[in-house]
C-alpha cells in the first residue's frame, strides 16, 4: 500500500490520539455525551484552503457512521462524485470519473485498519482512548490541540481544533492547519443521530 | 630396526642429562601454555577454502551479520510516546554511535517526519524507471483534483503537487516488495521501529566485531550495558540486549569448563589407577605424569607454530594421555621382570611399532584441510612421540632399583572370560549382527549440535522475529567496488521470493540506460500539455512546474539517495573488513531459492537452514578421506612391522572388531555418528592396533602370559581417558569420550580373547 495514503491514515489516527492525559472534565463530558451515539448521518462541507490556490476548494457531501456495524461512509457530491466506504475489513472506493470500484483489504493494509478504527472512535466520541500524540492547548469549545513532537502527526499538521455542539454531543466542525500552510475545515450539518441508515448509503457506487 | 632401537635406548639410558633436559623442557612448555591465548573458533573446523568457510569469513567480515539488537518492552501503554523515552533513546543511539566498535545504529525508521521527501523520491525514481511512468499529461490535473477531493488527501497536497504522475510509486512499490519478501512489519504511525501494538520497540546496531569470536562479545557486553545505563530509560520500559556474540562466549565458557573438568578428572582417575594397580608405588605416578609432560611440550609447540590454537584440541589431551600411558605400563611391567633392561629392549620394538602406528594415524590429520583437525593431528602425534622419548629417558632410571611393588594380578578377571573356543564364534555372531545393523547407522552432520549456548538466546532471537517478522534469509554479492557488488546482485533482481539491493539501488549501467531514455523524451512538449490541462481545471499557473523541474534535474544524472532510502542502502550495501563491498539480497528461505542463489556468480548464501547443511557437507567431504588415510597408514605400518601380510591382518583384528562393533552399537541405539565420534574412531584405530601389535608380538616372543595384564591395564587407562571427557557438556568432547569407552572394550576383548585364539588356530592348522 502506498505510503502516501498511509499518511492520511496516520493523520486520522493522530486525530484520535487527541486528548491529553490530563484532559479533565470537558473531555469526560464529551465522551459521556457522544458515547450514546450509535449511528450518525450528516451533511458535510469541506473547505480546503490550499496555500498555492487563490481560492478555497469546496467539497460537499454526506458522511455516515454506524458504530455497531463498524461502517463509515464518505460520499462527495461536488465538485465530483466520489464515494468511500470503510468497514472493519475493507475500503471500497468509487468515483464517477473513472467509474471504477476499487477494493482494498483492511487486514492487508495496517494503515487502513487504523483509519477504520480511528474514524469509528472519533465519531463515537471515544476520545480518552488514545492520548498519545496530541496535547491540549486550549481546553474549551472549540478544543484546540497541537501534535506532540516526535508523533506521526507532527510531520503533517501544526494544529487541529474541534468545535462541538453546545451540549457536547456532536462534532460540529473540525479545522486542521497543515504544515504546508493548507487549512482544511470540515463542518457538519443536518445531523441525524441514532436514526436507521438505509442500505443505499453503504454502497460505493452512488452515481451509478 | 630392532638393533637401531636398542642402540637408541641405551644411548638414552646412559645419559641422565637427557632426563634433566626433558624435565626442563616440560617446565618451560607449561609456562608457554599458561600464557597462551586459546581460541574457540568454529571456522577452524571448516575445510580451508570450502563454501562454508568462505561464507563464514564473509559473515565475519561484513557488519551486515554482526548485529546486536536492543528490544524494549513497554510495561504500560504509551510508554514509547513520552518525551522522556524519546530523549533516552536518542541518548542511547548517540552513546553507541560514539563507540568505535559500533558501525551503525538504527533507532528511527525515517530521519525526519517532515513529509517523505517526495521531491527527492521523484528525482530518484527517474533512475529506476523510463518515461512511460508519466502517463497522459492531459489527464493528470483531473486526477490530482480527484485526489484532493478524497478523504485521504489530508496532508497530501504538497505530495500531489510534487508528484502528480505518482512516479515515486516506483520506489514505494520496490519498498513494498522488500517488505513482503522480508516479512518485516512495523507500526506505520511511529518513526521508531515499533510493533503495531506499540508494546515493543527495536534498536538495531551493527559492529565489525565478528559474532564467532568470544572476545568480541566480551568487548560488546559491557559497552551496551554502560550505554543503556547512561540513557536512563523510564521505569515503565524494559530493555533487553540481544547479542549473538554471546553464543560464542557461552560456547567458550562450556569448553573451558569441560577442559578444566577433564584435567581434574585426568589427574584424579589416573592417580587412583596407579594407586590401585601398583600398590601405592609412588614411582608409578610417573606413568601418567610423563605423558602429561609430553602433552605440555606438544601444547607449547602448538601455540608456537599455529596462529590460533584451539581450546578443544587441548581438551582432548586427556584422551591422548591415556594412549601414551600404555608405554609406561609396558616399561614398568618390563622393569618388573627378572632381566629388566633386557626385557625393556625386547618390548621396545612393539612399543615403537605401537607408537608409530598411532603417530601415523594422527599425523594423517596434519594433511587435513581443516585447521582444527590439523592442530589435533599435530598435537596428538607429537605428544605420543615426546611421551615415548620421555618414558625411555625417565622411567627406567626411576624404576632402576629393585623391589618394585608387585602389581595387582588380574588372573581372576582372566578366568572370568569364557574359553577361547567360544571367542571366534561369539565375535563372528556379534560382527554379523553389527554389520546387519549398519544400514540403520545415522550421521549427525548438523553443526548446530555443537552450539551449547543457552536456549534463552534462541528464544530471544525468535521473539524478535515473531514480533517484527523478518524471517527471511540473506545472500551477499561481493565486489571490489560498490557498483560491482550491485552489478553482481542484479543477477537476483526481480526473482520471485527474492529482493536484491540492485532493485532499489541499481548499478550505474542500468541508471545510464534509464537516464538515456529520459533524455530522449520530449519533456518540454509534455510540460506544455500539462500546463494547458491544469489551466482548464483552474489550477494556478505554475502549479506543476516544480514537478517538471525535478524531472529535468534528475535526467541530468546527478541525483543523491533520498533520506527515506539512505538507511536501507547503508544496510544493504556495506564494505567488509576484508576490503570487499557486499550487496545483499533477502529471500524467503526455501531449498529452491537457496539453490538458485548458490549458482549465481559472486554470491554467498547465508541462511539459518542452508549454511549448516553446507557446513556438514564440507566437513564430511574433508574428514572421511582423512579418516581413511589414517586407517590405511595404520595398516601399512603394521604390515611393515610384521613383514607378513597375514600377521598384519591378525594384528589389526582388534581394529576391525572395535570399529565394526562400535558402529553396530551406535546403529542399534539410534545414536548418530558425528565429527567427534569419527575422530574418536580414528583414535580407536591407533589404540586397538597397539593392542594387536603388543599381543601378537608377545605371543611370537613367548611373553603371552605377561600381555593380558598390560593390555588390560592399558584398556583401563584408556577407559579412564574416555571418562575424563564423557561427562563433558560439549558434544565435541563427550561424544568422543563415549565412543572411546565403547570401542576400547571391544578392542580389549578382541585382543586378549579373540586374537590369541586366532593365532592358536593358525598354528594348529599348520
Amino acid at each position: 500500500m502506498c505510503l502516501r495514503r498511509n499518511s492520511a491514515a496516520i493523520l486520522i489516527l493522530s486525530l484520535i490520539s487527541v486528548l491529553p492525559l490530563s484532559a479533565g472534565e470537558l473531555l469526560d463530558k464529551i465522551s459521556a455525551n457522544m458515547g450514546s451515539i450509535r449511528s450518525i448521518k450528516s451533511d458535510f462541507r469541506q473547505e480546503k484552503t490550499l496555500k498555492s490556490f487563490g481560492f478555497p476548494l469546496v467539497i460537499t457531501g454526506v458522511m455516515c457512521a454506524d458504530h455497531a456495524k463498524n461502517l463509515f461512509a464518505w460520499h462527495v457530491k461536488s465538485p465530483m462524485v466520489y464515494s468511500c466506504i470503510i468497514s472493519a475489513d475493507k475500503l471500497t472506493q468509487w468515483d464517477s470519473d473513472t467509474g471504477k470500484t476499487v477494493e482494498v483489504s483492511v487486514s492487508r493494509n495496517p494503515a487502513l485498519k487504523l483509519l477504520s478504527e480511528t474514524l469509528s472512535t472519533l465519531f463515537a466520541g471515544n476520545f480518552p482512548k488514545l492520548l498519545t500524540s496530541f496535547e491540549v492547548t486550549k481546553e474549551a469549545n472549540p478544543l484546540e490541540l497541537v501534535p506532540r513532537s516526535g508523533s506521526a502527526a507532527a510531520g503533517f499538521i501544526s494544529g487541529i481544533a474541534f468545535k462541538f455542539t453546545d451540549d457536547l454531543s456532536q462534532i460540529k466542525e473540525i479545522t486542521m492547519n497543515e504544515k504546508s500552510g493548507d487549512v482544511t475545515r470540515i463542518s457538519f450539518s443536518n445531523s441525524q443521530l441514532n436514526a436507521p441508515i438505509e442500505n443505499f448509503w453503504w454502497k460505493a457506487e452512488q452515481g451509478k | 630396526m630392532t638393533r637401531l632401537l636398542r642402540r637408541m635406548l641405551f644411548f638414552i639410558l646412559r645419559r641422565p642429562v637427557i632426563c634433566a633436559a626433558a624435565v626442563l623442557l616440560a617446565c618451560c612448555s607449561a609456562v608457554i601454555m599458561a600464557k597462551a591465548d586459546f581460541r574457540n573458533d568454529i571456522a577452524t573446523m571448516l575445510p580451508d577454502g570450502s563454501q562454508s568457510q568462505r561464507t563464514l569469513r564473509k559473515v565475519n567480515a561484513s557488519s551486515m551479520f554482526n548485529k546486536a539488537m536492543l528490544l524494549f518492552t513497554a510495561k504500560e501503554p504509551g510508554a514509547f510516546s513520552s518525551e522522556k523515552f524519546a530523549s533516552s533513546l536518542d541518548t542511547l543511539a548517540s552513546e553507541l554511535s560514539s563507540k568505535s566498535e559500533i558501525v551503525r545504529v538504527d533507532h528511527r525508521l525515517f530521519s525526519s517526519r517532515e513529509g517523505l521527501g517526495t521531491r527527492s523520491l521523484v528525482r530518484y525514481a527517474v533512475q529506476l524507471s523510463t518515461p512511460e511512468v508519466l502517463g497522459d499529461p492531459e489527464e493528470l490535473p483531473r486526477k490530482v483534483m480527484r485526489e484532493l477531493c478524497m478523504i485521504q488527501s489530508i496532508g497530501r497536497t504538497a505530495q500531489l503537487r510534487e508528484d502528480p504522475a505518482g512516479i515515486s510509486r516506483v520506489v514505494f512499490n520496490k519498498l513494498n516488495r522488500f517488505r513482503k519478501v522480508s516479512g518485516m512489519t512495523t507500526a506505520l504511525d511511529s518513526s521508531f521501529i515499533e510493533t503495531a501494538d506499540h508494546k515493543n520497540l527495536l534498536v538495531l546496531t551493527e559492529t565489525m566485531l565478528p559474532v564467532s569470536d568470544p572476545a568480541s562479545g566480551k568487548k560488546l557486553v559491557p559497552l551496551f550495558e554502560e550505554a543503556v545505563k547512561k540513557a536512563a530509560f523510564p521505569a515503565n520500559v524494559e530493555c533487553e540486549v540481544i547479542l549473538p556474540h554471546k553464543r560464542a562466549m557461552a560456547n567458550e565458557s562450556v569448553v573451558k569448563r569441560d577442559v578444566n573438568l577433564a584435567m581434574v578428572m585426568t589427574a584424579v582417575l589416573f592417580c587412583l589407577i596407579m594407586v590401585f594397580f601398583y600398590r601405592r608405588d609412588l614411582r608409578s605416578f610417573l606413568i601418567p605424569a610423563i605423558p602429561v609432560a609430553g602433552s605440555l611440550v606438544s601444547g607449547a609447540l602448538l601455540v608456537l607454530i599455529f596462529d590460533a590454537p584451539q581450546l578443544f584440541v587441548v581438551g582432548l589431551g586427556g584422551v591422548v594421555i591415556s594412549i601414551a600411558i600404555d608405554y609406561g605400563i609396558h616399561i614398568y611391567s618390563a622393569m618388573n621382570s627378572r632381566y629388566p633392561y633386557r626385557t625393556v629392549a625386547e618390548v621396545l620394538p612393539s612399543l615403537f611399532a605401537g607408537m608409530i602406528t598411532s603417530f601415523a594415524a594422527f599425523f594423517m590429520f596434519v594433511f587435513s584441510d581443516m585447521q582444527g583437525v590439523r592442530q589435533l593431528g599435530f598435537y596428538a602425534a607429537s605428544s605420543l612421540l615426546f611421551t615415548l622419548f620421555f618414558m625411555l629417558a625417565i622411567l627406567p632410571a626411576a624404576l632402576a632399583k629393585r623391589n618394585l611393588a608387585p602389581v595387582v594380578q588380574l588372573d581372576r578377571l582372566r578366568s572370568l572370560l569364557p574359553s577361547g573356543r567360544y571367542a571366534v564364534g561369539i565375535f563372528l555372531v556379534a560382527a554379523a549382527a553389527a554389520a546387519a545393523s549398519l544400514g540403520f547407522l545415522r550421521f549427525k552432520t548438523d553443526v548446530r549440535q555443537y552450539d551449547m549456548s543457552p536456549e534463552s538466546y534462541d528464544l530471544a532471537e525468535a521473539k524478535v522475529a515473531k514480533l517484527f517478522g523478518g524471517n527471511s534469509a540473506i545472500a551477499v554479492f561481493d565486489g571490489r567496488t560498490p557498483d560491482e557488488a550491485l552489478q553482481n546482485s542484479a543477477q537476483a533482481a526481480g526473482k520471485e521470493g527474492i529482493f536484491s539491493a540492485a532493485e532499489l539501488f541499481p548499478p550505474a549501467e542500468e541508471c545510464r540506460k534509464n537516464l538515456g531514455a529520459w533524455r530522449d523524451f520530449d519533456l518540454d512538449g509534455y510540460a506544455r500539455k500539462l500546463r494547458a490541462a491544469a489551466k482548464k481545471m483552474n489550477f494556478p499557473d505554475g502549479f506543476f512546474d516544480g514537478f517538471i523541474a525535478d524531472i529535468q534535474t534528475a535526467r541530468q544524472g546527478d541525483v543523491s539517495v533520498p533520506d527515506l532510502l539512505k538507511h536501507v542502502r547503508q544496510r544493504m550495501l556495506v564494505k567488509g573488513s576484508d576490503g570487499l563491498w557486499y550487496a545483499s539480497a533477502i529471500y524467503r528461505e526455501s531449498p529452491e531459492n537457496s539453490a538458485l542463489l548458490s549458482r549465481l556468480d559472486h554470491c554467498t548464501v547465508v541462511s539459518g537452514k542452508h549454511l549448516p547443511k553446507v557446513m556438514a557437507q564440507d566437513i564430511m567431504r574433508s574428514i572421511v578421506p582423512c579418516g581413511a588415510a589414517a586407517v590405511a597408514a595404520v595398516l601399512l605400518i603394521t604390515w611393515c612391522f610384521f613383514g607378513k601380510f597375514l600377521s598384519a591382518l591378525k594384528a589389526v583384528t582388534p581394529v576391525a572388531a572395535a570399529l565394526l562393533l562400535t558402529c553396530g552399537v551406535y546403529s542399534v541405539c539410534g545414536k548418530g555418528v558425528n565429527i567427534p565420534v569419527m575422530a574418536a574412531l580414528v583414535i580407536l584405530c591407533g589404540l586397538a592396533v597397539d593392542y594387536g601389535v603388543f599381543v601378537l608380538h608377545a605371543i611370537e616372543t613367548g611373553r603371552e602370559k605377561l600381555i593380558f595384564h598390560s593390555v588390560t591395564l592399558s584398556a583401563v587407562t584408556t577407559l579412564a581417558g574416555g571418562l575424563t571427557v564423557a561427562f563433558a557438556r560439549h558434544p565435541m568432547l563427550s561424544d568422543a569420550g563415549i565412543t572411546l569407552i565403547i570401542g576400547i572394550i571391544f578392542a580389549w576383548a578382541s585382543s586378549v580373547w579373540l586374537l590369541p585364539e586366532l593365532v592358536k588356530s593358525g598354528r594348529t592348522k599348520r
